[in-house]
């Protein structure tokens, strides 16, 4: 129940950073969405074999997290799950790419190492782009945002639904928790052999609420597509866009500890 | 204004949910829907709000037919409050799930904001508006679902057991709202102290059908034909009000 309540509260944390007023949450959303995709294209880009030339773009959260008074903890929090996925890619590069490439003092760098670094960095930096981005806009106007971009409406409102439901799936299932915590004479979690029972049962449950929650919208008009204010981009949001998009293309161009003499050179 | 007749409505695999039922209701006038758990007050709800059709007979408001082409118009002309708001807040922030009708309804964003300011401070809750959802009392979910309905300016106002989770001063204060609207209302309920006291007409279901229908007071008085349809006589009618 525990678990249940603090999945829920994340997911509300991120949605409640979303309503701040800083300036870069008063920015088109269509600035920060393409200023994040440049910034993934861009760090994706980076060859394995060059990890150095991914510390210049640690410049982008660094900025951007104070400018938008997102805090550290919840990113980390979030970071922490999705870090050893790359991980274990990070893992198998390491063991099976032995050539040596350079030897720092006594120590043989091999390419394993390096593209170990990279995918390490490249999956912090890619998931704190979009956490980034998602704590600063909010997921409907997100998935908003990807539907004016033309992205099948179908895939947005799967994905707008996807988030919604999960919330709805995660209190039923804490519902359901409690109260068999609370007549199973102390067990602290749920015995196998009622977790079959459990599952369908929580199946049955949140496939009711859905239906309910459908029905809500339909009978306020819903009809298949979510519709939201969408302020089309004016001048200034196109020239910010560029600007960000500018400044992705410098730390992309120019390897900074190369410049500073600091890693790999 | 709203005309039902002989409307029938089944679920797969199960005996008629409404059979036969017919009524109508006058514009401004306020009905209490009264019945046992099962009797079909929430599908008589869902069906006058467009998100069931009839099997069989017809519902017809304001000069609309209920079909599977109208019943978008019924989705803007009957608004339903649904028993859980739970169910029906679904958007991070209260000021964003209202207006997820109007924008439905194509309205230019000016409008949009204008009448969901407007209702939101009609209900008394305008503070809320930048909340989260999630973070609401039951008292201020209910009155967000009902700013929801209410901004889409529905004709009729179908509300589904409004009263439940709501402390004495939830109940109070939902119940001053109701009273102060101008649209006619259908209530479906088991708290026949609220019923007696907002409706002037009640219409009590058994078994899908059309039990009774007559004047609120006289019904709810009537303790041994209400214990024949599974109701008990009102609090304030058993301590002598």
């Amino acid at each position: 129940m525990a678990q249940m309540s603090r999945a829920l509260t994340r997911m509300d944390e991120l949605e409640r950073l979303a309503q701040g007023n800083s300036p870069l949450h008063r920015l088109h959303p269509g600035v920060k969405l393409g200023a994040t995709l440049a910034y993934l294209a861009a760090v994706l880009s980076v060859p394995l074999l060059q990890p150095g030339r991914l510390v210049g773009f640690v410049l982008w959260p660094a900025l951007l997290m104070p400018l938008s008074d997102t805090p550290w903890g919840p990113v980390w929090d979030r970071l922490k799950v999705a870090l050893p996925f790359g991980g274990v890619m990070a893992l198998s590069n390491l063991l099976f790419l032995r050539a040596p490439v350079a030897r720092l003092g006594s120590l043989i760098v091999t390419d394993g190492l390096l593209s170990c670094l990279s995918i390490l960095l490249k999956t912090g930096l890619s998931v704190t782009a979009v956490l980034l981005l998602i704590g600063t806009t909010g997921f409907p106007t997100l998935c908003s945002q990807l539907s004016a971009a033309h992205v099948p409406d179908l895939l947005c409102m799967q994905m707008a639904m996807t988030y919604r439901y999960l919330s709805v799936l995660l209190e039923e299932a804490g519902q359901m928790a409690l109260a068999y915590r609370l007549r199973s004479n102390g067990e602290r979690s749920i015995r196998m052999r009622d977790m079959g029972s459990f599952l369908g049962q929580l199946l049955l449950r949140s496939f009711d609420r859905a239906e309910r929650v459908y029905t809500a919208m339909t009978c306020r008009g819903f009809s298949g597509r979510y519709r939201e204010h969408k302020r089309p981009m004016g001048l200034k949001d196109w020239l910010l866009l560029a600007a960000a998009c500018g400044a992705v293309w410098l730390l992309r161009r120019y390897d900074l500890t190369a410049l500073g003499g600091l890693l790999m050179g | 204004m709203l005309n039902i007749s002989h409307l029938t409505v089944s679920y797969p695999g199960r005996p008629p949910a409404l059979d036969d039922v017919s009524f109508s209701v006058s514009p401004g006038e306020r009905v209490a829907l009264l019945g046992a758990n099962g009797a079909g007050k929430s599908t008589l709800l869902l069906t006058l709000a467009g998100a069931i059709l009839p099997e069989g007979g017809a519902v017809t408001l304001e000069g609309v037919t209920l079909t599977k082409e109208t019943r978008t118009q019924f989705h803007q002309k009957a608004g339903m409050v649904f028993q859980n708001p739970e169910d029906q807040l679904f958007l991070p922030t209260v000021g964003e799930d209202v207006a997820f009708g109007l924008r439905n309804l194509g309205l230019p964003e000016a409008a949009v904001t204008q009448r969901r300011d407007a209702v939101l401070e009609r209900l008394g809750i305008g503070g809320l508006k930048d909340r989260l959802t999630h973070h609401l009392s039951g008292g201020e979910k209910r009155m967000a679902a009902l700013a929801g309905v209410l901004a889409m300016e529905p004709t009729l106002l179908l509300l589904d057991e409004p009263f439940t989770f709501l402390d004495p001063r939830g109940r109070r204060r939902l119940s001053q709202c109701l009273e102060a609207l101008p649209q006619a209302l259908i209530l479906a309920t088991h708290d026949l102290d609220m019923a007696l006291a907002l409706c002037d007409r009640a219409v009590v279901l058994d078994g899908g059908r059309v039990a009774a229908d007559g004047p609120a007071k006289d019904l709810l008085r009537d303790g041994a034909r209400l214990e024949q349809w599974g109701l008990e006589l009102p609090l304030s009618v058993r301590l002598g009000g």
